[in-house]
Protein backbone atom coordinates (compact mmCIF):
# COMPACT_ATOMS: atom_id res chain seq x y z
CA UNK A 1 0.00 0.00 0.00
CA UNK A 2 1.53 3.31 -1.04
CA UNK A 3 1.81 6.25 1.38
CA UNK A 4 -0.25 8.88 -0.44
CA UNK A 5 -3.95 8.00 -0.64
CA UNK A 6 -5.60 8.04 -4.08
CA UNK A 7 -8.83 9.31 -2.48
CA UNK A 8 -8.82 11.35 0.70
CA UNK A 9 -12.10 12.20 2.44
CA UNK A 10 -11.70 15.01 4.95
CA UNK A 11 -14.40 15.91 7.50
CA UNK A 12 -17.07 15.20 4.92
CA UNK A 13 -20.59 16.31 5.76
CA UNK A 14 -23.43 15.73 3.30
CA UNK A 15 -26.97 16.93 3.76
CA UNK A 16 -29.80 16.20 1.27
CA UNK A 17 -32.12 19.00 0.10
CA UNK A 18 -34.83 17.80 2.51
CA UNK A 19 -32.42 18.45 5.38
CA UNK A 20 -31.50 14.80 6.08
CA UNK A 21 -27.96 14.53 7.39
CA UNK A 22 -26.59 11.56 5.42
CA UNK A 23 -22.88 11.84 6.25
CA UNK A 24 -21.45 13.39 9.37
CA UNK A 25 -17.74 14.26 9.61
CA UNK A 26 -16.43 11.33 7.59
CA UNK A 27 -12.69 10.84 7.31
CA UNK A 28 -11.42 8.10 5.04
CA UNK A 29 -8.32 7.34 2.99
CA UNK A 30 -8.45 4.97 0.02
CA UNK A 31 -5.14 3.75 -1.31
CA UNK A 32 -3.85 2.35 -4.55
CA UNK A 33 -4.24 -1.42 -4.09
CA UNK A 34 -7.43 -1.33 -2.03
CA UNK A 35 -10.17 -3.88 -2.68
CA UNK A 36 -12.69 -2.53 -0.28
CA UNK A 37 -16.26 -3.29 0.76
CA UNK A 38 -18.59 -0.61 2.08
CA UNK A 39 -21.14 -2.26 4.36
CA UNK A 40 -23.95 -1.09 6.61
CA UNK A 41 -27.70 -1.10 7.00
CA UNK A 42 -29.99 0.66 4.51
CA UNK A 43 -29.74 4.42 4.97
CA UNK A 44 -26.34 4.21 6.66
CA UNK A 45 -24.79 6.49 4.04
CA UNK A 46 -22.89 3.99 1.86
CA UNK A 47 -24.34 5.07 -1.47
CA UNK A 48 -24.19 8.76 -0.56
CA UNK A 49 -20.52 8.43 0.38
CA UNK A 50 -19.68 6.57 -2.81
CA UNK A 51 -21.49 9.16 -4.95
CA UNK A 52 -19.47 11.85 -3.20
CA UNK A 53 -16.26 9.97 -4.04
CA UNK A 54 -16.71 10.52 -7.77
CA UNK A 55 -18.22 13.99 -7.60
CA UNK A 56 -21.81 13.02 -8.42
CA UNK A 57 -22.71 14.64 -5.10
CA UNK A 58 -20.78 17.63 -3.83
CA UNK A 59 -19.93 17.88 -0.12
CA UNK A 60 -22.04 20.16 2.05
CA UNK A 61 -18.95 20.63 4.23
CA UNK A 62 -15.44 19.20 4.11
CA UNK A 63 -13.65 18.01 1.03
CA UNK A 64 -12.73 14.99 -1.07
CA UNK A 65 -9.43 14.93 -2.87
CA UNK A 66 -9.14 12.42 -5.71
CA UNK A 67 -5.75 12.03 -7.38
CA UNK A 68 -4.88 15.52 -6.13
CA UNK A 69 -8.13 17.10 -7.40
CA UNK A 70 -10.82 18.55 -5.18
CA UNK A 71 -14.21 17.13 -6.28
CA UNK A 72 -15.88 20.47 -5.48
CA UNK A 73 -13.94 22.23 -8.22
CA UNK A 74 -13.41 19.46 -10.75
CA UNK A 75 -15.59 18.82 -13.78
CA UNK A 76 -17.70 15.67 -14.07
CA UNK A 77 -15.68 14.61 -17.12
CA UNK A 78 -12.40 14.77 -15.20
CA UNK A 79 -13.86 12.85 -12.29
CA UNK A 80 -15.29 10.15 -14.58
CA UNK A 81 -11.75 9.45 -15.81
CA UNK A 82 -10.59 8.84 -12.25
CA UNK A 83 -13.47 7.22 -10.36
CA UNK A 84 -15.98 5.06 -12.22
CA UNK A 85 -19.38 4.25 -10.74
CA UNK A 86 -21.39 1.21 -11.77
CA UNK A 87 -25.00 1.67 -10.72
CA UNK A 88 -26.96 -1.11 -9.05
CA UNK A 89 -29.53 -1.36 -11.81
CA UNK A 90 -27.91 -1.46 -15.27
CA UNK A 91 -31.21 -0.31 -16.79
CA UNK A 92 -30.53 3.16 -15.42
CA UNK A 93 -27.62 3.71 -17.74
CA UNK A 94 -28.22 1.73 -20.91
CA UNK A 95 -29.74 3.77 -23.73
CA UNK A 96 -27.72 3.14 -26.86
CA UNK A 97 -28.95 0.87 -29.62
CA UNK A 98 -26.04 -1.59 -29.45
CA UNK A 99 -23.68 -2.99 -26.86
CA UNK A 100 -20.72 -1.55 -28.77
CA UNK A 101 -22.07 2.01 -28.91
CA UNK A 102 -23.10 1.78 -25.25
CA UNK A 103 -19.53 1.03 -24.22
CA UNK A 104 -18.18 3.67 -26.60
CA UNK A 105 -20.40 6.37 -25.08
CA UNK A 106 -18.04 7.28 -22.21
CA UNK A 107 -14.84 7.47 -24.32
CA UNK A 108 -16.74 9.66 -26.83
CA UNK A 109 -17.77 11.97 -23.99
CA UNK A 110 -14.15 12.52 -23.05
CA UNK A 111 -13.42 13.20 -26.74
CA UNK A 112 -10.91 10.47 -27.48
CA UNK A 113 -9.84 9.86 -31.10
CA UNK A 114 -11.87 7.14 -32.92
CA UNK A 115 -8.98 4.66 -32.99
CA UNK A 116 -8.50 4.86 -29.25
CA UNK A 117 -12.26 4.57 -28.66
CA UNK A 118 -12.27 1.38 -30.71
CA UNK A 119 -9.30 0.00 -28.80
CA UNK A 120 -10.81 0.81 -25.40
CA UNK A 121 -14.25 -0.59 -26.27
CA UNK A 122 -12.73 -3.85 -27.50
CA UNK A 123 -10.53 -4.07 -24.40
CA UNK A 124 -13.45 -3.41 -22.02
CA UNK A 125 -15.68 -5.96 -23.75
CA UNK A 126 -12.86 -8.51 -23.63
CA UNK A 127 -12.31 -7.87 -19.92
CA UNK A 128 -15.99 -8.48 -19.11
CA UNK A 129 -15.88 -11.54 -21.38
CA UNK A 130 -18.73 -10.34 -23.55
CA UNK A 131 -19.17 -12.72 -26.50
CA UNK A 132 -18.75 -10.87 -29.79
CA UNK A 133 -22.13 -12.09 -31.08
CA UNK A 134 -23.74 -9.61 -28.66
CA UNK A 135 -21.80 -6.53 -29.83
CA UNK A 136 -24.56 -5.36 -32.15
CA UNK A 137 -27.43 -6.47 -29.91
CA UNK A 138 -29.65 -3.92 -28.20
CA UNK A 139 -28.61 -3.90 -24.50
CA UNK A 140 -32.27 -3.64 -23.44
CA UNK A 141 -32.95 -7.19 -24.69
CA UNK A 142 -29.99 -8.88 -22.99
CA UNK A 143 -30.41 -10.94 -19.78
CA UNK A 144 -29.68 -9.05 -16.54
CA UNK A 145 -26.26 -10.66 -16.01
CA UNK A 146 -25.12 -9.50 -19.45
CA UNK A 147 -26.64 -6.05 -18.96
CA UNK A 148 -24.60 -5.78 -15.76
CA UNK A 149 -21.48 -6.68 -17.72
CA UNK A 150 -22.26 -4.02 -20.35
CA UNK A 151 -22.67 -1.48 -17.53
CA UNK A 152 -19.30 -2.45 -16.06
CA UNK A 153 -17.63 -2.44 -19.50
CA UNK A 154 -19.00 1.04 -20.17
CA UNK A 155 -17.19 2.26 -17.06
CA UNK A 156 -14.01 0.26 -17.75
CA UNK A 157 -13.73 1.90 -21.16
CA UNK A 158 -13.03 5.17 -19.34
CA UNK A 159 -10.08 3.44 -17.61
CA UNK A 160 -10.70 4.97 -14.20
CA UNK A 161 -8.20 4.11 -11.49
CA UNK A 162 -10.96 3.46 -8.96
CA UNK A 163 -14.22 1.65 -9.69
CA UNK A 164 -17.20 1.74 -7.35
CA UNK A 165 -19.71 -1.05 -7.90
CA UNK A 166 -23.07 -0.65 -6.18
CA UNK A 167 -24.54 -3.98 -5.04
CA UNK A 168 -23.01 -6.06 -7.84
CA UNK A 169 -24.48 -9.36 -6.64
CA UNK A 170 -28.06 -8.28 -5.90
CA UNK A 171 -30.54 -10.47 -7.74
CA UNK A 172 -27.81 -12.80 -9.02
CA UNK A 173 -27.53 -16.48 -8.24
CA UNK A 174 -24.46 -17.77 -6.43
CA UNK A 175 -22.71 -18.75 -9.69
CA UNK A 176 -23.23 -15.31 -11.26
CA UNK A 177 -22.31 -13.56 -8.00
CA UNK A 178 -19.01 -15.43 -7.86
CA UNK A 179 -18.34 -14.76 -11.55
CA UNK A 180 -18.88 -11.04 -11.05
CA UNK A 181 -16.73 -10.94 -7.92
CA UNK A 182 -13.92 -12.98 -9.48
CA UNK A 183 -14.05 -10.67 -12.43
CA UNK A 184 -13.73 -7.65 -10.09
CA UNK A 185 -10.83 -9.34 -8.27
CA UNK A 186 -9.17 -9.86 -11.67
CA UNK A 187 -9.61 -6.18 -12.45
CA UNK A 188 -7.95 -5.42 -9.14
CA UNK A 189 -5.09 -7.88 -9.48
CA UNK A 190 -4.43 -7.86 -13.22
CA UNK A 191 -5.33 -4.30 -14.17
CA UNK A 192 -4.45 -2.58 -10.89
CA UNK A 193 -7.83 -0.92 -10.31
CA UNK A 194 -8.95 0.16 -6.86
CA UNK A 195 -12.27 -1.65 -6.33
CA UNK A 196 -14.93 -0.43 -3.93
CA UNK A 197 -18.02 -2.61 -3.63
CA UNK A 198 -21.19 -1.63 -1.81
CA UNK A 199 -22.97 -4.73 -0.61
CA UNK A 200 -25.11 -6.46 2.01
CA UNK A 201 -23.75 -9.88 1.07
CA UNK A 202 -21.39 -10.73 3.95
CA UNK A 203 -20.12 -14.10 2.66
CA UNK A 204 -19.07 -12.28 -0.53
CA UNK A 205 -17.33 -9.60 1.54
CA UNK A 206 -15.57 -12.24 3.65
CA UNK A 207 -14.37 -14.13 0.61
CA UNK A 208 -13.24 -11.28 -1.64
CA UNK A 209 -12.74 -7.95 0.16
CA UNK A 210 -9.34 -7.12 1.63
CA UNK A 211 -10.63 -4.14 3.57
CA UNK A 212 -14.03 -3.36 5.06
CA UNK A 213 -15.55 -0.02 5.99
CA UNK A 214 -18.71 -0.43 8.09
CA UNK A 215 -21.09 2.54 8.17
CA UNK A 216 -24.02 3.40 10.37
CA UNK A 217 -26.12 6.57 10.63
CA UNK A 218 -23.71 8.59 8.54
CA UNK A 219 -20.60 7.60 10.50
CA UNK A 220 -17.79 5.12 9.94
CA UNK A 221 -18.14 2.54 12.69
CA UNK A 222 -15.24 0.28 11.73
CA UNK A 223 -12.50 0.37 9.13
CA UNK A 224 -9.74 -2.19 8.62
CA UNK A 225 -8.78 -5.54 7.16
CA UNK A 226 -11.84 -7.75 6.62
CA UNK A 227 -11.01 -10.28 9.35
CA UNK A 228 -10.32 -7.49 11.83
CA UNK A 229 -13.64 -5.73 11.19
CA UNK A 230 -15.62 -8.99 11.39
CA UNK A 231 -13.93 -9.63 14.72
CA UNK A 232 -15.75 -6.53 16.11
CA UNK A 233 -19.33 -7.80 16.47
CA UNK A 234 -20.30 -4.86 18.73
CA UNK A 235 -19.41 -2.31 16.07
CA UNK A 236 -21.20 -4.33 13.39
CA UNK A 237 -24.30 -4.79 15.55
CA UNK A 238 -24.74 -0.99 15.59
CA UNK A 239 -25.39 -1.10 11.87
CA UNK A 240 -27.34 -4.40 11.92
CA UNK A 241 -24.64 -6.32 10.10
CA UNK A 242 -23.72 -9.84 11.12
CA UNK A 243 -20.45 -11.50 10.11
CA UNK A 244 -20.83 -14.61 7.92
CA UNK A 245 -22.05 -17.67 9.79
CA UNK A 246 -18.69 -19.41 9.49
CA UNK A 247 -17.02 -16.41 11.22
CA UNK A 248 -19.68 -16.42 13.96
CA UNK A 249 -19.14 -20.15 14.48
CA UNK A 250 -15.37 -19.68 14.73
CA UNK A 251 -15.86 -16.79 17.19
CA UNK A 252 -18.09 -18.96 19.40
CA UNK A 253 -15.57 -21.83 19.24
CA UNK A 254 -12.60 -19.59 20.03
CA UNK A 255 -12.02 -21.42 23.32
CA UNK A 256 -11.49 -24.62 21.29
CA UNK A 257 -8.64 -22.98 19.45
CA UNK A 258 -10.43 -21.51 16.41
CA UNK A 259 -9.40 -18.06 15.24
CA UNK A 260 -12.17 -15.44 15.60
CA UNK A 261 -10.82 -14.00 12.37
CA UNK A 262 -11.86 -16.99 10.28
CA UNK A 263 -13.60 -15.85 7.12
CA UNK A 264 -14.17 -18.88 4.91
CA UNK A 265 -15.15 -22.54 5.16
CA UNK A 266 -11.72 -23.45 3.77
CA UNK A 267 -9.99 -21.60 6.64
CA UNK A 268 -12.31 -23.29 9.15
CA UNK A 269 -11.54 -26.72 7.67
CA UNK A 270 -7.82 -26.09 7.84
CA UNK A 271 -8.04 -25.07 11.50
CA UNK A 272 -10.24 -28.08 12.29
CA UNK A 273 -7.62 -30.37 10.75
CA UNK A 274 -4.87 -28.76 12.80
CA UNK A 275 -6.88 -29.00 16.05
CA UNK A 276 -7.74 -32.67 15.41
CA UNK A 277 -4.14 -33.49 14.59
CA UNK A 278 -2.90 -32.07 17.92
CA UNK B 1 -39.15 19.69 4.56
CA UNK B 2 -42.08 18.03 2.86
CA UNK B 3 -41.21 15.84 -0.10
CA UNK B 4 -43.65 16.77 -2.81
CA UNK B 5 -44.11 15.24 -6.23
CA UNK B 6 -41.63 17.64 -7.84
CA UNK B 7 -39.29 18.52 -5.00
CA UNK B 8 -39.16 19.77 -1.44
CA UNK B 9 -41.14 22.51 0.28
CA UNK B 10 -40.62 23.62 3.90
CA UNK B 11 -43.30 22.33 6.29
CA UNK B 12 -43.89 25.93 7.41
CA UNK B 13 -44.93 26.96 3.88
CA UNK B 14 -48.28 28.83 4.00
CA UNK B 15 -49.59 26.52 1.27
CA UNK B 16 -50.00 23.80 3.90
CA UNK B 17 -52.57 25.91 5.74
CA UNK B 18 -54.96 25.16 2.91
CA UNK B 19 -56.96 21.96 2.45
CA UNK B 20 -55.78 19.72 -0.42
CA UNK B 21 -59.21 20.07 -2.04
CA UNK B 22 -58.69 23.85 -2.22
CA UNK B 23 -55.38 23.29 -3.95
CA UNK B 24 -56.86 20.93 -6.51
CA UNK B 25 -59.70 23.42 -7.12
CA UNK B 26 -57.03 26.06 -7.69
CA UNK B 27 -55.39 23.78 -10.27
CA UNK B 28 -58.64 22.97 -12.05
CA UNK B 29 -60.05 26.51 -12.10
CA UNK B 30 -56.90 28.56 -12.73
CA UNK B 31 -55.88 26.14 -15.52
CA UNK B 32 -59.05 27.24 -17.29
CA UNK B 33 -58.18 30.95 -17.13
CA UNK B 34 -55.92 30.96 -20.22
CA UNK B 35 -58.75 29.38 -22.24
CA UNK B 36 -60.66 32.65 -21.86
CA UNK B 37 -57.68 34.92 -22.40
CA UNK B 38 -56.37 35.43 -25.91
CA UNK B 39 -54.16 38.47 -25.33
CA UNK B 40 -50.65 37.07 -24.65
CA UNK B 41 -49.73 39.92 -22.27
CA UNK B 42 -52.54 38.92 -19.87
CA UNK B 43 -51.42 35.31 -19.93
CA UNK B 44 -47.88 36.51 -19.24
CA UNK B 45 -49.25 38.42 -16.26
CA UNK B 46 -50.85 35.18 -15.07
CA UNK B 47 -47.43 33.51 -15.24
CA UNK B 48 -45.96 36.33 -13.15
CA UNK B 49 -48.75 35.94 -10.57
CA UNK B 50 -48.05 32.21 -10.33
CA UNK B 51 -44.35 32.92 -9.87
CA UNK B 52 -45.24 35.29 -7.01
CA UNK B 53 -47.39 32.54 -5.49
CA UNK B 54 -44.48 30.11 -5.85
CA UNK B 55 -42.21 32.52 -3.98
CA UNK B 56 -44.88 33.03 -1.29
CA UNK B 57 -45.24 29.24 -0.95
CA UNK B 58 -41.45 28.97 -0.52
CA UNK B 59 -40.82 26.81 -3.57
CA UNK B 60 -37.18 26.53 -4.57
CA UNK B 61 -36.99 28.42 -7.91
CA UNK B 62 -34.06 26.29 -9.05
CA UNK B 63 -36.53 23.52 -10.03
CA UNK B 64 -37.82 25.83 -12.77
CA UNK B 65 -34.63 25.53 -14.79
CA UNK B 66 -35.45 21.83 -15.30
CA UNK B 67 -38.47 22.91 -17.31
CA UNK B 68 -36.70 25.42 -19.52
CA UNK B 69 -35.93 22.77 -22.21
CA UNK B 70 -39.61 21.74 -22.11
CA UNK B 71 -40.75 25.35 -22.56
CA UNK B 72 -38.24 26.02 -25.35
CA UNK B 73 -38.95 22.80 -27.25
CA UNK B 74 -42.68 23.33 -26.91
CA UNK B 75 -42.35 26.90 -28.22
CA UNK B 76 -40.23 25.70 -31.14
CA UNK B 77 -42.71 22.97 -32.08
CA UNK B 78 -45.66 25.39 -31.94
CA UNK B 79 -43.81 28.00 -33.97
CA UNK B 80 -42.74 25.44 -36.57
CA UNK B 81 -46.17 23.88 -36.88
CA UNK B 82 -47.82 27.29 -37.29
CA UNK B 83 -45.29 28.68 -39.76
CA UNK B 84 -43.58 25.89 -41.75
CA UNK B 85 -46.72 23.76 -41.85
CA UNK B 86 -49.10 26.70 -42.15
CA UNK B 87 -50.27 25.86 -45.68
CA UNK B 88 -51.19 28.34 -48.37
CA UNK B 89 -53.32 31.31 -47.28
CA UNK B 90 -53.55 34.08 -49.90
CA UNK B 91 -55.76 36.09 -47.51
CA UNK B 92 -52.91 36.40 -44.95
CA UNK B 93 -49.97 38.82 -44.94
CA UNK B 94 -46.98 37.02 -46.37
CA UNK B 95 -43.79 38.10 -44.58
CA UNK B 96 -41.20 35.95 -46.33
CA UNK B 97 -40.72 32.91 -48.50
CA UNK B 98 -38.02 30.46 -47.36
CA UNK B 99 -37.30 27.48 -49.66
CA UNK B 100 -40.81 27.83 -51.04
CA UNK B 101 -42.41 27.96 -47.61
CA UNK B 102 -44.61 30.99 -47.04
CA UNK B 103 -44.30 32.63 -43.63
CA UNK B 104 -47.43 34.56 -42.66
CA UNK B 105 -47.83 37.29 -40.07
CA UNK B 106 -51.17 35.91 -38.85
CA UNK B 107 -49.72 32.44 -38.25
CA UNK B 108 -46.84 33.86 -36.18
CA UNK B 109 -49.40 35.77 -34.10
CA UNK B 110 -51.42 32.56 -33.68
CA UNK B 111 -48.29 30.66 -32.57
CA UNK B 112 -47.49 33.31 -29.94
CA UNK B 113 -51.10 33.29 -28.70
CA UNK B 114 -51.19 29.50 -28.36
CA UNK B 115 -47.77 29.40 -26.69
CA UNK B 116 -48.74 32.02 -24.11
CA UNK B 117 -51.95 30.11 -23.42
CA UNK B 118 -50.08 26.88 -22.71
CA UNK B 119 -47.27 28.50 -20.69
CA UNK B 120 -49.44 29.50 -17.66
CA UNK B 121 -50.97 26.01 -17.65
CA UNK B 122 -47.47 24.50 -17.36
CA UNK B 123 -46.59 26.91 -14.52
CA UNK B 124 -49.85 26.13 -12.70
CA UNK B 125 -49.10 22.42 -12.96
CA UNK B 126 -45.52 22.93 -11.72
CA UNK B 127 -46.87 25.00 -8.82
CA UNK B 128 -49.44 22.36 -7.95
CA UNK B 129 -47.07 19.38 -8.20
CA UNK B 130 -44.30 21.27 -6.38
CA UNK B 131 -46.52 21.84 -3.37
CA UNK B 132 -48.56 18.62 -3.36
CA UNK B 133 -47.69 15.26 -1.93
CA UNK B 134 -49.20 12.12 -3.36
CA UNK B 135 -51.54 11.75 -0.37
CA UNK B 136 -52.70 15.39 -0.66
CA UNK B 137 -54.00 14.69 -4.14
CA UNK B 138 -55.76 11.50 -3.11
CA UNK B 139 -57.40 13.25 -0.13
CA UNK B 140 -58.43 16.13 -2.39
CA UNK B 141 -60.03 13.80 -4.91
CA UNK B 142 -61.92 11.95 -2.21
CA UNK B 143 -63.14 15.26 -0.74
CA UNK B 144 -64.50 16.13 -4.17
CA UNK B 145 -66.38 12.77 -4.16
CA UNK B 146 -64.52 11.41 -7.17
CA UNK B 147 -65.25 7.66 -7.63
CA UNK B 148 -62.91 5.26 -5.87
CA UNK B 149 -61.66 3.61 -9.06
CA UNK B 150 -60.60 6.97 -10.53
CA UNK B 151 -58.82 7.94 -7.29
CA UNK B 152 -57.11 4.56 -7.28
CA UNK B 153 -55.98 5.00 -10.88
CA UNK B 154 -54.63 8.49 -10.15
CA UNK B 155 -52.88 7.23 -7.00
CA UNK B 156 -51.09 4.56 -9.07
CA UNK B 157 -50.18 7.12 -11.73
CA UNK B 158 -48.81 9.47 -9.07
CA UNK B 159 -46.71 6.71 -7.58
CA UNK B 160 -45.36 6.10 -11.06
CA UNK B 161 -44.58 9.82 -11.46
CA UNK B 162 -42.62 9.79 -8.19
CA UNK B 163 -40.66 6.75 -9.31
CA UNK B 164 -39.98 8.21 -12.75
CA UNK B 165 -38.61 11.39 -11.14
CA UNK B 166 -36.33 9.31 -8.91
CA UNK B 167 -35.27 7.23 -11.91
CA UNK B 168 -34.58 10.40 -13.86
CA UNK B 169 -32.22 11.59 -11.15
CA UNK B 170 -30.34 8.25 -11.15
CA UNK B 171 -30.22 8.10 -14.95
CA UNK B 172 -28.76 11.61 -15.01
CA UNK B 173 -26.10 10.62 -12.49
CA UNK B 174 -25.36 7.44 -14.47
CA UNK B 175 -24.68 9.55 -17.59
CA UNK B 176 -22.55 11.97 -15.58
CA UNK B 177 -20.55 9.03 -14.21
CA UNK B 178 -19.60 8.30 -17.81
CA UNK B 179 -18.34 11.79 -18.40
CA UNK B 180 -21.45 13.48 -19.79
CA UNK B 181 -21.17 17.07 -18.67
CA UNK B 182 -23.94 19.40 -19.90
CA UNK B 183 -22.61 22.38 -17.91
CA UNK B 184 -22.08 25.36 -20.18
CA UNK B 185 -23.63 23.65 -23.22
CA UNK B 186 -26.40 25.29 -25.25
CA UNK B 187 -30.06 24.58 -24.63
CA UNK B 188 -30.32 22.89 -28.06
CA UNK B 189 -27.45 20.56 -27.18
CA UNK B 190 -29.24 19.62 -23.96
CA UNK B 191 -32.50 19.09 -25.83
CA UNK B 192 -30.75 16.85 -28.36
CA UNK B 193 -29.19 14.80 -25.57
CA UNK B 194 -32.51 14.47 -23.76
CA UNK B 195 -33.14 11.23 -25.67
CA UNK B 196 -30.52 9.43 -23.60
CA UNK B 197 -32.62 10.13 -20.53
CA UNK B 198 -35.88 9.20 -22.21
CA UNK B 199 -34.83 5.74 -23.44
CA UNK B 200 -33.80 4.27 -20.06
CA UNK B 201 -36.82 5.90 -18.41
CA UNK B 202 -39.11 4.38 -21.01
CA UNK B 203 -37.45 0.95 -20.65
CA UNK B 204 -37.71 1.10 -16.86
CA UNK B 205 -41.35 2.23 -17.05
CA UNK B 206 -42.21 -0.70 -19.33
CA UNK B 207 -40.56 -3.23 -17.02
CA UNK B 208 -42.13 -1.62 -13.96
CA UNK B 209 -45.63 -1.49 -15.47
CA UNK B 210 -45.41 -5.21 -16.06
CA UNK B 211 -44.28 -5.84 -12.46
CA UNK B 212 -46.96 -3.50 -11.14
CA UNK B 213 -49.72 -5.29 -13.03
CA UNK B 214 -48.45 -8.69 -11.86
CA UNK B 215 -48.29 -7.45 -8.25
CA UNK B 216 -51.92 -6.26 -8.43
CA UNK B 217 -53.15 -9.51 -9.93
CA UNK B 218 -51.15 -11.52 -7.37
CA UNK B 219 -53.08 -9.72 -4.62
CA UNK B 220 -56.43 -10.53 -6.13
CA UNK B 221 -57.16 -7.16 -7.74
CA UNK B 222 -59.88 -7.17 -10.33
CA UNK B 223 -61.50 -4.26 -12.07
CA UNK B 224 -65.11 -3.98 -10.95
CA UNK B 225 -66.27 -0.79 -12.67
CA UNK B 226 -65.81 2.94 -12.15
CA UNK B 227 -68.82 3.47 -9.92
CA UNK B 228 -68.14 0.70 -7.40
CA UNK B 229 -66.85 2.09 -4.16
CA UNK B 230 -65.68 -0.80 -2.01
CA UNK B 231 -64.36 -0.01 1.45
CA UNK B 232 -60.72 -0.92 1.50
CA UNK B 233 -57.77 -0.48 3.83
CA UNK B 234 -56.46 3.07 3.51
CA UNK B 235 -52.82 4.03 3.73
CA UNK B 236 -53.57 7.77 4.01
CA UNK B 237 -53.72 8.31 7.74
CA UNK B 238 -53.18 12.08 7.94
CA UNK B 239 -56.31 14.03 8.88
CA UNK B 240 -57.02 17.28 7.14
CA UNK B 241 -59.38 20.02 8.19
CA UNK B 242 -61.00 22.66 6.00
CA UNK B 243 -60.92 26.21 7.40
CA UNK B 244 -63.07 29.22 6.55
CA UNK B 245 -60.33 30.55 4.25
CA UNK B 246 -60.55 27.35 2.17
CA UNK B 247 -64.19 28.16 1.40
CA UNK B 248 -63.26 31.79 0.80
CA UNK B 249 -60.46 30.91 -1.64
CA UNK B 250 -62.73 28.47 -3.50
CA UNK B 251 -65.47 31.09 -3.72
CA UNK B 252 -63.05 33.76 -5.01
CA UNK B 253 -61.68 31.35 -7.64
CA UNK B 254 -65.16 30.57 -8.92
CA UNK B 255 -66.07 34.29 -9.00
CA UNK B 256 -62.88 35.03 -10.93
CA UNK B 257 -63.71 32.32 -13.46
CA UNK B 258 -67.23 33.68 -13.94
CA UNK B 259 -65.82 37.22 -14.23
CA UNK B 260 -63.40 36.06 -16.92
CA UNK B 261 -66.17 34.41 -18.91
CA UNK B 262 -68.23 37.60 -18.68
CA UNK B 263 -65.28 39.80 -19.63
CA UNK B 264 -64.37 37.62 -22.59
CA UNK B 265 -67.77 36.81 -24.07
CA UNK B 266 -69.98 39.52 -22.57
CA UNK B 267 -67.70 42.52 -22.81
CA UNK B 268 -65.31 41.32 -25.55
CA UNK B 269 -62.25 42.02 -23.40
CA UNK B 270 -58.95 40.05 -23.26
CA UNK B 271 -59.14 39.27 -26.98
CA UNK B 272 -56.23 39.22 -29.38
CA UNK B 273 -57.57 42.00 -31.55
CA UNK B 274 -56.19 45.29 -30.31
CA UNK B 275 -54.01 43.62 -27.68
CA UNK B 276 -50.62 45.09 -26.85
CA UNK B 277 -48.84 42.06 -28.35
CA UNK B 278 -50.79 42.35 -31.58
CA UNK B 279 -50.02 46.08 -31.85
CA UNK B 280 -46.30 45.55 -31.19
CA UNK B 281 -46.00 42.61 -33.59
CA UNK B 282 -47.93 44.46 -36.29
CA UNK B 283 -45.68 47.49 -35.90
CA UNK B 284 -42.56 45.31 -36.01
CA UNK B 285 -43.44 42.92 -38.84
CA UNK B 286 -45.90 44.75 -41.06
CA UNK B 287 -44.91 48.41 -40.93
Amino acid sequence: MSEAPYISVNDLVFRYPDGTLALDKINLKIYDGDLMALIGQNGSGKTTLSKCLNGLLKPTEGSIIVDGLDTRHTSITSMAKRVGYVFQNPDHQLFNSSVWSEVAYGPRNIQLPPEEIKERVQEALDVVRMPSRYYEEHPFFLPKGLRQRVAIASILALRPKAIIVDEPTTGQDIKQSREIMEFLVDLHEQQGHIIIIITHDMPIVARYARRVVAMGQGHILADGPTAEVFAQPEALAKTFVEPPQITQLAQRCADLGFSPRTLTVEEMMEQTRQILNK
Amino acid sequence: MNKTILGYVPEESPIYNTHPATRILFLLIVSLFPMFISAPEWNLLLVVLILILMRYSRIDFSILKLYVPVAVSMGSIILLSYTVFAGNHPEFHELARVLGIRIYYERILDAITVYFRILPMIFIMIYFLSTSRERDIIVAMRSLRIPYAVTYLVAMALRAVGMVIEDFSIVRQAEQARGFDPVGKSIFYKMRKFVMYIIPLFALALRRADEFANALIARGYSFTGLLSNPKRADYVLTHYQAHYWDYLISFVLIVMLVALVVMRYGLGMLSLEGSLTEQLLRAWLLN
